[in-house]
């Protein structure tokens, strides 16, 4: 239990804390290439060091394995990168319209709650 | 503007701090504790606030509390509390800077404990943005300038100070009696003038009794007035300090000196609200705030039949309010040192050292004085000299006992400006003639002027064992003393090599010389800082 709580609580912390950091700093008046600008920092450069950048796709295929099974807060992650995914080339060209820039925005958001929910459930039942 | 350190892995919160919170000045990331500490040295008596993150993805070698390097599971839980352990590191040196902590509470990795206290806010990094970060900034600089505009004399930052002023919020603005306890010097008028007149919503005047410096036989007449021929030189009808205060607010300082005669008088006016003249039989109706203050134990003197113990029900005595001495103010220590500096200044010979300085330096004539607490000289400031105070000379200061609290150290800081100014008044034009240091030399020398320097030791003194066994020889008994003798000094001037080698030697440079002999007499210098 204590071994998927510690992968649960990485995955918060390493890509449900930066999924939507950027997204969420943006005024309420920001312009759509601002959003697209957030959302591209959010996704393709969720973690950054010395090693280089590392996006969104990458770290979850390292986070998720020992979640796998852990319940439907890791579903609904798993559901939300796959729609993610199929919006990653015009995430990497810049090219999205305003409803794919919404539901991408929507998309970050709901990984970042599930695993927030994830971690939550997860420390109660330790 | 609010000056805020980063301490964080990442530089992305302050790239985005920097985008959408232009007005604030950053300094940082620092990345780890070691580099924290460096950002602390250099700025922490200027920051506001510090945001601090929780969980730092860096090498081993610069993690805290790592116990076992290759064991990953040690390694993920330093990385993971990192931020709890550079809390706790930091609070030993500012103990009351506030720090925002990036993370959810309940995510906390490891219970705060102590450190969640007052100065430590929380921020849930899933919500962290622009609006909540800039709010959160926003409250704690207010509350944090709030705090320093009162005036650091009556009322600083430490812990004790921070206890009178909750306490003394709710008494100001009731209509019962104030005790102001607490020693010499620690401003107990200046409390009472400034800090609960003003809040007690009267709009009569404030008056002062010193009632040390008033003959017993005049006490009840100064208090209460007179009548023409009440007494012998009575010569005209006469308003009592009552009847001055009507409205506002009595201070009666040294209250332990009320004679019986007024004790018994003063009962009767708090009970009724009624006040007579000497020599008069018409009444009048008072309505005063009182506030008296002693350094005397109250209690102690009803108990030895010096106090009327009816008088002091009446005093309200279950909400006494102590002024700590200076030596419990470790915290306020550097802005007190700023506003004895500016009181200094405002003083017509220091006035005059000062511009006559800063015109011969080519500075501007109009400076005022800031204090920095640091062994560097800082950047320059626009009409301003900063008064450079390095280490030593703010550990003399910290260690000082301060009987005389701040009566004595307002002297001190301007004998120390006086002198300082007047030797830079000889000497050429200076490079950094905005940084003036003030040397632990002459402040050694005022302290040992206004003490006898050598640390205090218990009433009945410090009792040393000698233990004879047989076979012991004279040289082993004289060095168990003289080990016991040390062992005394060290906790006494808490392990300070410099002062005891100037209490043994006359000279703190001969601080060598002290450590060695502490070897050589097996004492374990280590083991016993740990106990200080």
């Amino acid at each position: 239990m204590s071994e998927l709580l510690d992968a649960a609580e990485d995955a918060r912390h390493d890509l449900g804390k930066y999924i939507c950091m950027n997204q969420r700093w943006l005024g309420d008046d920001a312009s759509p290439a601002q959003r697209l600008e957030a959302i591209q920092a959010d996704l393709l450069r969720t973690q950054s060091g010395p090693g280089g950048d590392v996006d969104a796709f990458t770290l979850w295929a390292r986070l998720s394995p020992p979640l796998e099974g852990a319940g439907q807060e890791v579903a609904r992650v798993e559901a939300n990168m796959l729609l993610l995914s199929s919006l990653a080339p015009g995430i990497r060209s810049g090219v999205l319209s305003a409803a794919e820039l919404e539901t991408v925005g929507q998309a970050c958001r709901d990984i970042q709650d599930a695993l927030k929910t994830l971690t939550r459930r997860l420390r109660r039942e330790s | 503007m609010a000056f805020v350190l980063l301490i964080d892995d990442q530089d992305r919160t302050l790239e985005l701090c920097k985008r959408s919170l232009p007005e604030h000045s950053y300094h940082g990331p620092a990345r780890s504790w070691s580099e924290a500490r460096r950002l602390l040295r250099r700025y922490g008596q200027r920051a506001d606030v510090v945001l601090l993150d929780i969980n730092f993805d860096i090498p081993a070698e610069d993690l805290l509390g790592l116990s076992d390097p290759e064991d990953p599971k040690a390694l993920r839980k330093a990385r993971r509390t990192q931020g709890v352990l550079i809390l706790e590191k930091l609070r030993a040196s500012h103990p009351e800077l506030p720090v925002i902590l990036m993370t959810a509470r309940d995510d906390l990795p490891t219970a705060l404990g102590d450190q969640a206290e007052e100065f430590t806010h929380f921020l849930e990094d899933d919500d962290l943005d622009a609006n909540s970060l800039g709010a959160q900034i926003a409250s704690v600089t207010k509350a944090r300038r709030g705090l320093e505009q009162e005036g650091p004399i009556y009322w600083g930052r430490s812990t004790p100070m921070r206890r009178v002023r909750r306490l003394l919020e709710t008494l100001a603005k009731g209509r019962l009696p104030i005790i102001i306890g607490g020693p010499t010097g620690t401003g107990k008028s200046l409390l009472a003038r400034h800090f609960v007149h003003p809040r007690s919503g009267r709009r009569g005047a404030f008056v002062t009794v010193d009632l040390s410096t008033l003959p017993p036989e005049l006490m009840a007449a100064h208090l209460f007035g007179s009548v023409k021929g009440a007494y012998t030189g009575s010569i005209a009808d006469r308003k009592g300090a009552f009847e001055e205060a009507d409205g506002g607010t009595l201070f009666l300082d040294e209250v332990g000196n009320l004679s019986l005669e007024a004790q018994k008088m003063l009962l009767t006016v708090l009970q009724e609200g009624i006040v007579t003249r000497i020599g008069d039989v018409r009444e009048r109706r008072v309505d005063v705030k009182l506030v008296v203050a002693t350094n005397e134990d109250l209690a102690e003197m009803v108990r030895e039949g010096r106090f009327r113990s009816d008088l002091y029900m009446r005093l309200n005595p279950a909400c006494t309010v102590v002024l700590p001495s200076l030596s419990e103010r470790g915290v306020d220590l550097v802005k007190l040192l700023g506003f004895c500096a500016d009181r200094a200044l405002a003083g017509p010979y220091l006035r005059e050292l000062v511009q006559s300085y800063a015109e011969a330096q080519g500075l501007s004539t109009s400076v005022r004085l800031e204090v920095v607490d640091a062994d560097k000289a800082p950047e320059p400031k626009e009409g301003c000299i900063q008064l450079l105070f390095p280490k030593r000379s703010m550990g003399l200061i910290r260690k000082h006992g301060w009987p005389g609290n701040m009566r004595e150290f307002a002297m001190t800081v301007e004998n120390a400006l006086l002198f300082t100014f007047a030797e830079l008044a000889q000497l050429g034009r200076l490079e950094r003639a905005d940084v003036v240091q003030v040397r632990p030399r002459l402040l050694r020398d005022l302290l040992r002027e206004s003490g006898d320097g050598r640390p205090d030791a218990p009433e009945d003194g410090w009792k040393l064992e000698v233990a004879v066994r047989s076979g012991d020889t004279l040289n082993k008994v004289a060095q168990d003393v003289e080990r016991q003798y040390f062992q005394a000094m060290f906790f006494a001037t808490k392990g300070d090599f410099q002062e005891m080698a100037r209490l043994l030697m006359g000279d703190p440079d001969c601080a060598r010389k002290v450590q060695l002999r502490f070897n050589q007499l097996g004492l374990k210098v280590r083991e016993m800082r740990g106990r200080l």
